[in-house]
């Protein structure tokens, strides 16, 4: 026998729920401390983006200076130019990013692709530009050890578990990215499809 | 600084009015009750930024769930990101209940709030705006309105919405 009782009746259930006072309301004193919060973190973002690149670029063009072979040479060289220019590229993605008052205009089905486009130029972006150049890097001074060494020799042994991981751990990298980037392609091809029903 | 005080007034009516609704969309997007309190207060961060260029283009409340649920669902891509494991409501239709509570011999209303929460949190973005809206009581006009989904295309789902409550909370259609 169907119970349609009030316990049972779900909008009665949903409405019904409690919630605390403070819950309902934010005070304008903390609302102004966490736009505070968030302009703090932005340029805390900023300062370790920009820090990690200068690092890589740095020991880029030192191992530029220190090598004598022209090619890795050069590949440092694009490794130093690569993640100083992403920077550039890195922020204005982060800076496309809808504000609040947008969401507001838009539809939920409007907000919802662009959100999910922002997450795809967003990862994309890290791995053009964060991920590629530090592999770029890492690739150009294994290259330099293997021929150093002509690929024999007990550092190239002891190298080698550790060149095959990092080799592993950039592919699953690629692979899970590109994972993700279709999860979030079929959601959009979902949303693009309830919109043709309109 | 009139602006400034509009923008605060505004978010005062959209806090005073809206504010439980907007704790309960927290809670059909997140089931941590930690996340659950930062998701609920990053929502009236962003509804309070979000009045600084309110133009009444739309309703107050079209405005205010438009908000919450794009943050909401943000906050749902961020935090799993496996979009793959969410169930639209035409899938959910199908699927066998498999909560193991027993409904017709459980009448309380905490249980039966956490079965709602635990079956909202199986469905997709759009979809779970749909059923929360439904569940807030918001017309089929308003819920398009608001999502951008077509008055059939509500109404589809809304059907789908009462045959899967049904059947979950009332033991039939």
């Amino acid at each position: 026998m169907p119970d349609k009782t009030p316990e049972n009746d779900p909008r009665e259930i949903w409405r019904s729920q409690s919630t605390e006072p403070m819950e309902t309301k934010l005070g304008s004193h903390r609302l102004r401390q966490r736009a505070r919060d968030l302009r703090s973190k932005s340029r805390r973002e900023l300062l370790n983006s920009i820090v990690f690149a200068v690092l890589i670029a740095a020991a880029s063009v030192y191992g530029s200076i220190w090598t004598d072979y022209p090619v890795a040479r050069a590949l440092f060289a694009v490794t130093a130019a690569w993640v100083l220019i992403g920077q550039f590229f890195l922020h204005r993605t982060k800076r496309q990013a809808s504000p609040p008052e947008e969401a507001g205009l838009r539809t939920s089905l409007d907000s919802c692709r662009r959100e999910l486009e922002r997450h795809i130029r967003f990862d994309r972006g890290a791995f053009l530009w964060l991920q590629g150049p530090l592999f770029l890097a890492f690739g150009t001074l294994v290259g330099m050890l293997v021929f150093a060494v002509g690929g024999k020799g007990l550092l190239m042994k002891m190298a080698a578990p550790w060149l095959a991981l990092l080799v592993v751990w950039a592919l699953c990298m690629v692979v899970f990215r590109r994972s993700q980037e279709r999860e979030f392609r079929r959601a959009i091809e979902e949303l693009d499809q309830i919109e043709r029903e309109r | 600084m009139t602006g400034e005080r509009s923008q605060d007034a505004l978010y005062a009516d959209a806090a005073s009015e809206h504010g439980a609704a907007i704790a309960r969309v927290a809670r059909g997007y997140e089931m941590d009750s930690e996340k659950r309190r930062d998701l609920n207060q990053e929502i009236h961060f962003q509804l309070w930024r979000s009045f600084a260029s309110f133009d009444a283009r739309c309703s107050l409340r079209t405005w205010v769930y438009r908000v919450a649920h794009h943050v909401a669902a943000s906050h749902v891509l961020r935090e799993s990101r496996k979009l793959s494991t969410l169930l639209s409501l035409e899938e959910l239709e199908k699927l066998p209940d498999t909560d193991p509570t027993d409904i017709e011999a459980d009448t309380d209303r905490r249980r039966n709030l956490d079965r709602l929460e635990r079956l909202i949190q199986q469905l997709k973005p759009l979809d779970r705006q749909v059923i929360i809206s439904y569940l807030e009581d918001m017309d089929a006009a308003s819920i398009a309105e608001t999502t951008g989904l077509s008055p059939a295309s509500v109404a589809m789902r809304i059907h789908r919405v009462k045959n899967i409550l049904a059947r979950r909370f009332h033991g039939g259609r």
